[in-house]
């Protein structure tokens, strides 16, 4: 995580030029979808924003403010998206989401946080493996008929959500692997990848699950992890690497979200859709697959006057944009038409950084924006490649009476297989 | 010592009167406004001069009534309060033709024959209302913000800085012309509207009809005169179809001069012969005609004509307009002079045009969007009618202004002033349609005459704004009072 | 200091208890300003409220007029006038209407509506707006207000104040001042008038002291006929830009090999009114435009300063007369527009003189219309300055000769840009001219750039030059002793002087 030193290089660069708050500027195509930020659309105050969290950071770290239960709002609601990350990114390169995260550290080092709903989130996976403290030993019980192998190149981690709460889109995952001729193996012992514990600052927990899963993997064989989970995948491809201070390059297997696998099947030649699905959808891409999904490269702070010297930036634009998007688009019958926010301009629907948990209502209400914004293409239906956007964004659907469909990506592959 | 005796202390005895028959040509104009006589007429020379008089006007509470132009029309500078009028006839200085900024700063008493003229022998040359008086002073045009024949937006806000005696006798320069040592030993050249400070003086002046000081000089943007031009004169059955081709032509951000004038005020304009040429005319020139001229560039001139009329012709063909014609039929010649009318004062050997016709004529005009000109014509059409005005008489004529965002609409009435019949009905006529207007969303943003009550009424909190500001730059009252809201 | 609890209940009363709020954390990320946290004697509000209407507004100023409580009002800007104590900080990014009326080409908003969204929304239309050079992401009506220039300010304007109309304010003593057509009507097409222009009153585009005399919590803003064709996004962040269809824009580069000639070229282009924009480009910024991104650091370069000492500094040091210009040629309104001007703007780049002009077809924009790429200055430096003069060119050309002299004075730390970061930006096809001199620093040797300023302006007063946000006290006696006057008009509208003070 970062020294004091570099927090407070990084946080007193913000000149509060307010871009952290709208989404790329030559993407603005109207006024109702041009911010980015849920909490500062939301709130408005500047508290409420990537500049405001900044800037508490610094007042926090000289004593000048506490983790007052305004700042824990603020600072747990904000949903470690990652958009003000990139937009800043566009002309001053700081490290906001690195900040924000470290904010929230500090707070949980100071015994201030996290919120209560995130401890009990710590206290079920120190128990049960699993944030819903549901029984370790039904992890796999998704599984029913469906048997993986014993032994093979590719481990699925399956993540938390798919394995307790919507056990279909686990199915759909290895029955899309058995369709395309890939052996799988699972782990034998796959505890929770860790997003969100990482997400609300609980780093030391967040460490033992890295170091738990990563031996876990060295210890299947495997050199590739498949995971159809957008937070597994950033939790295997940055959280995990950073955490034990090696860059995603240095880890002992290959990241890959079932769209990217796919995607170079296609590619390859290797994977055709032969049936028909007629539909008009539009794409969500998840934060964690899209901006957040960058590799992770471990760098040791080194300037030249102010330019870091060997760092690489991650800026948002080597997130998994494309690949989904083939997939749908190699699907007949799929007609995708986008959403004015889209790939690393994406709205974020609320799921992220452990948002939902703590602030159930903040979340609904991002996840509603962005209903509205996928009704304003005319779409039938919102497609995603997270399990825990599905759950929220389906929801909201439901609380909005919106007439619109909303897929994980493997439902609609499933159709086309 | 007399107050006479204070002012030729001043000007010099020779540049003072309180005899009436030479204070009668201030006590009215040509508006419909009551007279008022006043009690000395001053012509200074300088702005030192001008101090000294507004200092001892405040020390004797005597008003101060500005008048710049040798003619006027609003009732501007007609005494209220009675007082002194200020003549500034005499400051008709050209000061400086600035070709490399394209600026000229000009006296308060230059006018539009004196300047035109002049900007001419560089190729240049100011933007000007439509055919002004020979005797109306330039500069009074930026300031009572006159509108301009070329609808550019480049062109529009020409006024830049100017020279005011301030109603308690202080001289300030406004803008960038506030720094030590302008013009001469300044870097800067005075095209700075802004401050000093964060105010904008010169924006506060304009409109004031002399209310807030005595403007000296002023400079303002010059532009290229083009040598090489092509004129339309494009033929309409109403205005609401012109100004659709305006707007669509504005768009394209083509063009020079474009106006729309109907064929009463053109014929009024085009008649060399009285009353003949007149009448054939108004009964021969189309209900409406869209005059627009393409002007060719510094380089290359018939190059860029060319490629405007291209655009034009495009215009045509979506508007399914068939006819583009470069002359006007029932005035042969005309295409040759329109641009040099357009580009000058009117000739002072020739009755003013307005005036021609029967040596009166009220105007009534405000600021509305293109797409209401219709509507405005035909209400102010019926008022008219009411009251007896021929219909045939009715002038009209429409400036887009910033391409086409909106326009200065203006009807004419034309009258006999010797007349007092006449004079009655046009008074009655020139109330009502200029209420009924206002009550239409008419935006009189330069208030005369009758309409100034209601709309200060109506427009209360500027009013309240407006008048606490007047009390501080003005606290004794003495500049033009009775003026506007004052 | 608290705000009592009388007083705030009745503000509570006004917009409700949401949106309003006195915790320290807060108010913490309220008083920050543009710069290092913590630098100047910025106070915390008192506490901070959140209008949505302009009635809201009127409520909250008449509520500090009673109890004589200082305030201060924003939506992107730091706040000013937080060097007093115990102020109330009206933040207006609730205030987010906007109407468009594209048949007579305007715009009605307040104060939450960002230059990208209206550009956006406008585009839509085939109209365009300006957009300041500082970001897309700031309000419409305060930049427009306090300064509002950009590039294509060229032919769209000199700066703000031509393109406001109608106004609504919030005068500091409470009163509700419409100026323009919204006087009487509710309708914001026109500006001027009744009468006299108030307009003057409240704002001049000085880039001071805005709402020193009152907030404006509505505003008709002009906008402009632009091409049919759209101008579609491309590219992932950071690399985004507009694609400008190449029958209606080009771009052209072209190198003077002395400033006097590019200077009598540029006069020359703004007479023939030829183009969108047209600028000097510092050679600054092709550096810091081509140090960004991955690719430097992954084929080992060291970034900006490794391009600018080894590759931008010696090509200066060869040629330190030598003066980039950059053009947009505007095809509007006929397809042969775009022809025209490229050969008018060829023939003058002959007549005088250039060495290299080159239609760059580049056929994208990063910067010019939604300013998407501001405020990448501090990637050089980490911090900077300007010194910007609007005036005429020749203006600008005289008093960039004294920030350079002054510049060497002050090398290092303030790093040494040789003379090249004059930037001349012509608006009003040349009428008028902004220049800006950037300087650059790091975080730690800010103060020397303050320092700088003030040799400059030293030297200004003496020169008849004319800098915008001049220091009262240095310029005040010389400029027609402007600032008695400037608080007289402050009086009249803040009685109680509660509105930020005029800096």
């Amino acid at each position: 995580m970062l020294s004091v030193e570099e927090y407070t290089r990084q946080a007193k660069m913000c000149v509060r030029c307010t871009f952290c708050k709208f989404i790329d500027l030559n993407w603005v195509k109207s006024l109702r979808f041009s911010r980015q930020c849920p909490i500062d659309s939301r709130y408005a105050f500047n508290l409420f924003s990537p500049h405001g969290l900044l800037h508490s950071a610094l007042a926090e770290l000289d004593g000048s403010l506490e983790f007052t239960p305004k700042l824990m709002e603020a600072l747990y609601q904000c949903t470690l998206c990652g958009a003000c990350d990139a937009r800043c990114k566009r002309n001053l390169d700081i490290e906001v989401l690195q900040v924000i995260e470290n904010l929230r550290i500090r707070c949980v080092e100071q015994g201030k946080g996290p919120m209560p709903e995130h401890k009990v989130m710590a206290d079920n996976i120190r128990k049960t493996h699993n944030e819903y403290g549901e029984p370790h030993e039904n992890r796999q019980k998704w599984l029913g008929n469906i048997k993986p192998a014993q032994k093979a190149d590719i481990v699925y981690f399956v993540g938390c959500n798919s394995a307790y709460k919507q056990p279909e889109l686990a199915q759909n995952t290895a029955k899309i692997l058995g369709h395309t001729g890939t052996d799988f193996m699972l782990l034998a012992d796959e505890w929770c990848a860790g997003n969100y514990v990482m997400a609300t600052g609980q780093v030391d927990l967040a460490r033992e699950l890295a170091e738990h899963n990563v031996k876990a993997i060295e210890d299947s064989g495997a050199k590739t992890v498949i995971t159809s989970s957008a937070e597994v995948y950033k939790s295997l491809k940055v959280d995990f690497p950073r955490l034990l201070g090696k860059s995603t390059e240095d880890m002992p297997y290959t990241p890959l979200h079932i769209t990217e696998y796919l995607d170079q099947l296609m590619q390859d030649g290797k994977l055709e859709f032969k049936k028909n699905v007629n539909m008009k959808v539009t794409y969500h891409d998840p934060c964690n697959l899209g901006r957040l999904s960058e590799p992770w490269q471990e760098w040791v702070p080194n300037y030249v006057r102010v330019i870091p010297i060997g760092k690489v930036w991650r800026r948002g634009e080597r997130g998994i944009y494309d690949a989904p998007r083939n997939i749908l688009k190699g699907i007949s019958g799929i007609e995708l038409v986008e959403m004015e926010r889209n790939r690393s301009n994406t709205w974020c629907a609320g799921s992220c950084g452990g948002t939902e948990m703590a602030f159930p209502d903040f979340a609904m209400w991002s996840a509603s924006e962005r209903i509205e914004e996928a009704q304003a293409t005319g779409a039938d239906a919102i497609v995603t490649a997270s399990p825990d956007v599905k759950q929220l964004l389906t929801k909201a659907v439901k609380a909005k009476k919106a007439n619109m469909a909303v897929y994980d990506i493997t439902e609609i592959i499933l159709k086309a297989i | 010592m007399a107050i006479k005796e204070e002012l030729a202390g001043i000007v010099g005895a020779e540049n003072v009167s309180d005899d009436a028959e030479k204070l009668k040509p201030y006590s009215k104009d040509y508006s419909l406004s009551a007279p008022g006589m006043p009690s000395y007429v001053v012509k200074p020379k300088n702005a030192d001069e001008i101090q000294k008089i507004v200092i001892l006007a405040n020390k004797n509470k005597l008003p101060v009534v500005p008048c710049s132009s040798g003619i006027h029309f609003n009732g501007d500078t007609i005494p209220v309060q009675g007082g002194i009028v200020l003549d500034l006839s005499g400051l008709n200085k050209i000061l400086n033709i600035d070709t490399r900024n394209r600026m000229a700063r000009v006296e308060a008493g230059v006018t539009w024959e004196q300047l035109q003229p002049e900007l001419a022998k560089h190729d240049m040359m100011a933007i000007s209302p439509l055919l002004p008086h020979h005797q109306k002073s330039a500069l009074i045009s930026h300031l009572e913000r006159d509108p301009a024949v070329i609808p550019k937006f480049e062109y529009t806000d020409a006024l830049v800085t100017v020279e005011v005696v301030l109603p308690e006798g202080e001289i300030f320069k406004t803008g960038s012309a506030a720094v030590p040592g302008f013009p001469d030993k300044s870097f800067a050249d005075g095209v700075n509207p802004s401050g000093p400070g964060n105010m904008m003086w010169t924006r506060m002046l304009q409109g004031a009809q002399g209310t807030l000081g005595v403007v000296t000089w002023g400079q303002f943007k010059i532009e290229y005169r083009p040598k090489v031009n092509k004129t339309y004169f494009i033929p309409f059955n109403n205005v609401k179809d012109a100004v659709v081709a305006v707007s669509k032509i504005q768009r394209r951000m083509i063009g020079e001069e474009c106006l729309i004038l109907n064929n009463v005020d053109l014929a009024a304009i085009l008649a060399k012969q009285w009353p003949g040429d007149f009448n054939t005319l108004r009964e021969k020139l189309p209900p409406w005609t869209l005059i627009l001229v393409l002007g060719g560039g510094v380089r290359f001139p018939e190059e860029k004509i060319e490629y405007e009329e291209d655009a034009l012709k495009e215009v045509a063909k979506e508007l399914s307009i068939k006819n583009l014609p470069t002359s006007l039929s029932a005035a042969p010649g005309v295409e040759k002079d329109i641009v040099d009318m357009l580009r000058s004062a009117w000739p002072g050997d020739r009755t003013y045009w307005k005036l021609a016709y029967k040596g009166g004529c009220q105007d009534l005009f405000f600021h509305t969007v293109m797409g209401k000109a219709q509507a405005f014509y035909e209400a102010i059409g019926k008022v008219a009618v009411k009251h007896g005005y021929p219909a045939a008489d009715l002038g009209c004529y429409v400036q887009p202004v910033i391409y086409g965002g909106a326009c200065h609409f203006e009807c004419n009435f034309y009258y006999d002033p010797a007349n007092a019949e006449e004079v009655k009905m046009v008074t009655k006529l020139y109330a009502e349609a200029s209420k009924t207007a206002l009550d239409m969303g008419a935006f009189y943003s330069r208030p005369y005459g009758p309409i100034t009550d209601i709309v200060y009424q109506r427009a209360a909190s500027f009013t309240s704004e407006l008048k606490k500001v007047k009390k501080l730059m003005d606290p004794n009252n003495i500049m033009s009072p009775g003026r506007l809201c004052f | 200091m608290a705000l009592s609890k009388e007083v705030y209940k009745a503000l509570e009363s006004v917009v409700g208890p949401e949106w309003l709020s006195d915790d320290p954390a807060i108010l913490e990320a309220d008083h920050v300003g543009g710069s290092v946290h913590g630098g100047g004697d910025i106070k915390r509000p008192v506490c901070s409220i959140q209008p949505e209407t302009a009635e809201e507004v009127q409520g909250i100023i008449k509520i500090c007029n009673k109890y004589m409580i200082p305030f201060s009002a924003t939506t992107t800007n730091p706040p000013p006038g937080l060097d007093r104590e115990g102020v109330i900080f009206i933040d207006l990014k609730r205030m987010r209407k906007l109407e468009i009326d594209e048949e007579n080409l305007y715009a009605t908003l307040e104060p939450g509506v960002s230059f990208a969204a209206l550009q956006g929304e406008l585009f839509k239309r085939g109209l365009v707006t300006f957009v300041p050079m500082c970001g897309g992401n700031v309000s419409v009506l305060a930049n427009t207000l306090n300064v509002g220039e950009g590039a294509i300010s060229y032919r769209y304007g000199d700066r703000g104040y031509r393109r406001v109309l109608a106004t609504e304010w919030v005068t500091a003593g409470g009163e509700m001042l419409r100026i323009g057509s919204s006087a009487l009507q509710d309708d914001y097409f026109w500006g001027e008038g009744p009468g006299p222009d108030l307009r003057g009153l409240m704002a001049s585009a000085n880039l001071e002291s805005p709402t020193t005399r009152g907030i404006c919590t509505k505003m008709g803003v002009r906008v402009f006929p632009f091409v049919d064709e759209k101008l579609e996004p491309t590219g992932d962040a950071p690399m985004t830009s507009l694609v400008l269809p190449s029958n209606r824009f080009m771009y052209y580069n072209f190198v003077f090999p002395t400033k006097e000639a590019a200077i009598n070229a540029i006069y020359e282009i703004g007479k023939c009114e030829i183009g969108l924009f047209v600028m000097t480009v510092p050679p600054w910024f092709f550096a810091m435009a081509r140090a960004r991104g991955s690719a430097e650091v992954l084929t080992g370069a060291a970034g900006f300063w490794d391009y600018w000492d080894n590759h931008e500094a010696p090509l200066i040091r060869e040629n330190p007369n030598q003066t980039t210009c950059r053009i947009l040629l505007y095809g509007i309104g006929s397809d042969k527009r775009l022809a025209y001007e490229e050969k008018v703007l060829l023939d003058i780049c002959k007549e005088y003189g250039t060495t290299f002009a080159k239609a760059s077809r580049r056929t994208t924009d990063e910067t010019h219309f939604m300013s998407a790429d501001a405020i990448v200055s501090n990637l050089a430096g980490g911090r900077f300055t300007s010194v910007i003069l609007f005036e005429s060119l020749d203006h600008g050309y005289k008093c960039a000769d004294i920030v350079n002299v002054n510049t060497k004075k002050h090398v290092p730390p303030v790093l040494d840009d040789y003379g090249t970061t004059n930037w001349f930006l012509p608006f009003e096809m040349c009428h008028i001219c902004k220049l800006e001199c950037l300087r650059f620093a790091s975080v730690e040797d800010a103060g020397e750039l303050a320092l700088l300023m003030d040799d400059c302006h030293k030297d200004f007063v003496d020169v008849g030059a004319f800098p915008v946000r001049p220091a009262a006290e240095r310029y005040g006696p010389k400029w027609e002793n402007y600032p008695e006057k400037t608080r007289k008009f402050k009086e009249l509208l803040d009685p109680n002087n509660l509105a930020p003070p005029i800096t």
